[in-house]
């Protein structure tokens, strides 16, 4: 019995409407009044009738179909090639030829038929019986076939070879020309069906159907319903009017005419035709000085620049100047998680949440609260595609915001004017004979290495701007950086500038800071923001700052106490999920302060004085270690022993 | 010798009446196929009809007698190991042979319709062979829509079969291991022995 695989309803070959008409042909052919004249083959001693010039078939089909000589030549080649007529001098060359070569017509039991495929027992068998014949007779590829059928189908071997004994032995029972014509149709049927390698597989339709094109649909109630309802679906799908696809095929052909190496040419030289390399080197992933070409690349639109590895290296430059480029970072791990490892995924997805969307995460991204709460929700199940909804709206953010200005700032104008244009070179390569210096490119492995290295330590270095109601970082805002001009709030945010800078001493200009010189003592809140921080509040303020602080962007009443006075905090931003809070919030002390740089600087100074004497919640001080401990939502905490 | 369980004609048990059953099935099929073979073509005849009508009636009623044993043998549980494993391989053996002859059968039944051997039908393809016993007599014939109609029944009657079969029994074909010691070609010409025991590993089988 034969194993079937599950095969999801797709076991009908399509419909091959040629095959009928190629039959029609066939029977037209062997009129006896109209049809072609038949001669006879002489093989050793025997001599077998019915077999046909290529010539005389040539002529007609011109003569029936009244077609260009060129037509019925390649007409006739394809009822060679589909097994119809198969050639007898040459057996393993099926096409016609317009000479005398000898033809001969195909039994219609070997006919390539809509309803049955060449079956892979069938041809077991087949093989088993040439084998049987004579040992050794199988070629290459046959063997090869043989052993895969011995694998494949090993519980029906013993009878592949017992029925291959028996038709053998019908076979021998006719008289020698009868054998001999038998023998010559199965081999053109297999050579058809099971075709040797080199040769073209005409019969080759790719994927089975899921309809059978052959069933004769029954008019029912049924029927008509699922009808209805399929071309209801197909009309209400959404279509684009062809002038406006068409526009935009032209327009993007125009733009990007020039940067097509095929039709404007590169420089400086193409390499597959001068053998000169310079061109990829010049535009390799993360080269130093990018090309112009590619530069200017960057400003047709969003989705180049963020395709582009040094685009996106140069737009993070940008991005940090602004205080946003966790947006970047949070947008490049996505695209690792769906494109990555994905037997990582969960650990991935983890990572990312700590370190971009967990409330005091120490790269906190800015989105609103319905997409986080699907975030969240679906991190509880995490797979490839569980961030795209977080993706997307950072991506236009990115887009409809930071990319204009990115365009007008003087890094991307800086870059513009570094980048180089490469001198066109005529240099001919030096044919086969000439010594040519080649080099391989480094290998991928290692690239991929310096890109990790370079990406871990970059992650590590980097500080952003970690609380949710930041007023810096949010760069869609623009009025808050204006409105924020209360002198509590301003410092409530230290801001915390690169590190690089840092020691350079220079501060970054950002509107908080300047409202901090109004604030007074700025100079010394960017040195050592930490301390500073609550410095020059009153108590009072200080005390719901910390606890603010220590909570996170809660809707607590101590953040609708505080919000007239922060415009810019994102309450309802975070949805804090039921459990969550119930879970966190007398887990403060695993919430650790906000401030969760690991930076070189030592992290004695960071026990803020804030926390100690407040003692909230009669919670100890959080420590340094504990923001290793952030919780995951989803997970259980370990150390109430809670069910999750 | 484990005693005949059933009619046991041949006196040698159930497992080897059916072996030798099988046997015959096979003849029996090879032949009908061979006759399909010239369905169409030259060598087909009102003659040729009748003698595969009745290698067919020939090989359904070795696969009644067959199928009644088997089902039989593997309803009463064989109580020896080596019994069973032969009872399964046989039980595969027969199906496979069915499966086989119902494809033919469906082929016979086409092309008897493509070809009917009306007179004013199409004419036979000039395939070369020789026709069964005297060539190209085309007789008055008779009967058309009997004859597809019996085709008909043969095959609701071999398919009807094979489901009782596929049904009646749980035994999963894999399980079954060929004991047909054919060696593997080897690639070069020289064939690669005992490459057999175990599991088969290194090709990969696409199906199951």
């Amino acid at each position: 019995m034969t194993v079937t695989r599950l095969d999801q309803g797709q076991r009908y070959r399509p419909r091959m409407a040629f095959l009928k008409k190629i039959e029609a042909l066939m029977m037209e052919m062997q009129s006896p009044d109209t049809g072609i004249k038949t001669q006879t083959q002489t093989v050793m001693v025997a001599s077998i009738p019915h077999a046909v010039t290529g010539n005389d078939i040539l002529q007609w089909i011109l003569q029936r179909l009244q077609i260009t000589a060129e037509e019925a030549l390649h007409l006739g080649d394809l009822f060679v090639k589909y097994g119809y007529i198969y050639p007898l001098q040459e057996p393993k060359n099926l096409t016609l030829k317009a000479d005398g070569s000898l033809y001969r017509f195909q039994t219609p039991y070997f006919w390539p038929v809509q309803g049955w495929a060449a079956d892979d027992t069938d041809y077991a068998i087949y093989l088993a019986k040439k084998n049987i014949k004579r040992k050794g007779i199988l070629e290459e590829y046959e063997k090869e076939h043989y052993n895969m059928l011995n694998q494949k189908i090993n519980y029906k071997w013993d009878f592949v070879i017992m029925q291959a004994k028996e038709q053998y032995k019908a076979g021998k029972e006719r008289k020698k020309e009868d054998r001999y014509a038998l023998d010559c149709q199965e081999r053109a049927y297999w050579l058809v069906n099971r075709t040797p390698p080199g040769m073209q597989d005409v019969l080759e339709y790719g994927v089975d159907r899921v309809t059978d094109p052959n069933e004769n649909k029954k008019n029912t109630m049924e029927a008509y319903r699922r009808e209805i309802m399929y071309y209801q679906q197909a009309i209400g799908k959404t279509r684009v009017k062809s002038s406006v696809s068409l526009g935009g095929v032209v327009k993007y052909s125009e733009q990007f005419l020039s940067n097509d190496p095929i039709l404007s040419g590169c420089l400086p030289s193409n390499p597959w035709i001068t053998d000169d390399p310079e061109f990829w080197d010049l535009n390799a992933k993360l080269v130093e000085v990018p090309t112009r070409m590619r530069v200017e690349r960057w400003a047709f639109n969003f989705s180049e620049l963020i395709r582009d590895p040094k685009g996106r290296q140069n737009f993070q430059l940008f991005l940090k100047k602004e205080f946003s480029g966790e947006n970047l970072s949070f947008w490049e791990a996505c695209e690792d998680l769906k494109y990555g490892d994905q037997s990582k995924v969960k650990e991935k997805a983890e990572e990312i949440y700590k370190l971009f969307l967990a409330p005091g995460a120490r790269r906190w991204i800015n989105i609103d609260g319905t997409t986080m709460g699907i975030t969240v929700k679906g991190l509880k199940h995490p797979h490839r595609y569980v961030l795209d909804a977080a993706q997307t709206h950072i991506y236009m953010l990115m887009k409809k915001d930071s990319y204009g200005r990115y365009l007008k700032s003087p890094i991307y104008k800086e870059m513009l004017a570094k980048a180089v244009v490469p001198q066109e070179t005529v240099k001919k390569s030096t044919g086969l004979f000439g010594r040519r210096h080649l080099r391989s490119s480094p290998s991928p492995i290692i690239l991929r290495q310096q890109e990790e290295e370079a990406k871990a330590r970059e992650a590590a270095a980097t500080v952003d701007i970690t609380q949710p109601c930041h007023l810096a970082s949010q760069a869609p805002r623009p009025a808050a950086h204006a409105g924020t001009t209360t002198p509590p709030l301003p410092t409530l945010p230290p801001t915390l500038p690169d590190p690089l800078a840092l020691p350079q001493g220079t501060a970054c200009p950002s509107p908080t800071s300047l409202a901090l010189d109004g604030g007074g003592g700025t100079a010394g809140t960017l040195r050592d923001p930490r301390g500073a921080g609550p410095g020059p509040f009153p108590s009072g303020s200080r005390r719901s700052l910390g606890r603010f602080l220590r909570r996170g962007c809660w809707t607590s009443p101590t953040l609708a106490a505080l919000s007239p006075r922060c415009p810019a905090v994102p309450h309802g931003k975070v949805q804090p999920l039921g459990e969550r809070e119930r879970r966190l919030r007398p887990d403060a002390k695993v919430v650790s302060s906000f401030f969760q740089v690991r930076t070189d600087a030592p992290s004695e100074s960071r026990v803020c004085p804030e926390g100690s004497e407040e003692g909230e919640d009669g919670h100890p001080r959080a420590h340094k270690d504990s923001t290793k401990e952030l919780i995951c939502p989803w997970e259980t905490p370990t150390e109430e022993g809670r069910a999750g | 010798m484990a005693p005949g369980r059933r009619d046991g004609c041949r006196g040698r048990g159930a497992v080897g009446t059916c072996a030798a059953a099988q046997a015959a099935l096979c003849k029996a099929t090879a032949g009908h196929r061979q006759l399909v073979l010239q369905l169409g073509g030259s060598g087909d005849s009102p003659r040729l009809r009748e003698e595969r009508r009745r290698r067919s009636a020939e090989a359904r009623e070795l696969s009644t007698g067959l199928r009644r044993v088997l089902l039989a043998g593997v309803r009463q549980a064989p109580a020896s190991l080596p019994e069973r494993r032969e009872l399964e391989r046989l039980w595969v053996l027969f199906l496979s042979a069915l499966e086989l002859f119902l494809q033919d059968l469906r082929r016979a039944h086409y092309l008897c319709q493509l070809f009917s051997m009306q007179e004013g039908g199409v004419a036979p393809l000039r395939t070369g062979l020789g026709g069964w016993g005297l060539p190209g007599r085309r007789g008055v014939v008779s009967m058309q829509s009997p004859a597809a109609q019996g085709l008909e029944e043969e095959i609701e009657q071999v398919r009807a079969t094979l489901s009782e079969m596929e049904s009646g029994a749980n035994i999963p074909p894999w399980t079954v291991e060929a004991t047909e010691t054919t060696q593997p070609l080897g690639i070069d010409g020289t064939a690669a022995r005992g490459a057999w025991a175990g599991p088969c590993t290194g090709h990969c089988c696409g199906v199951l």
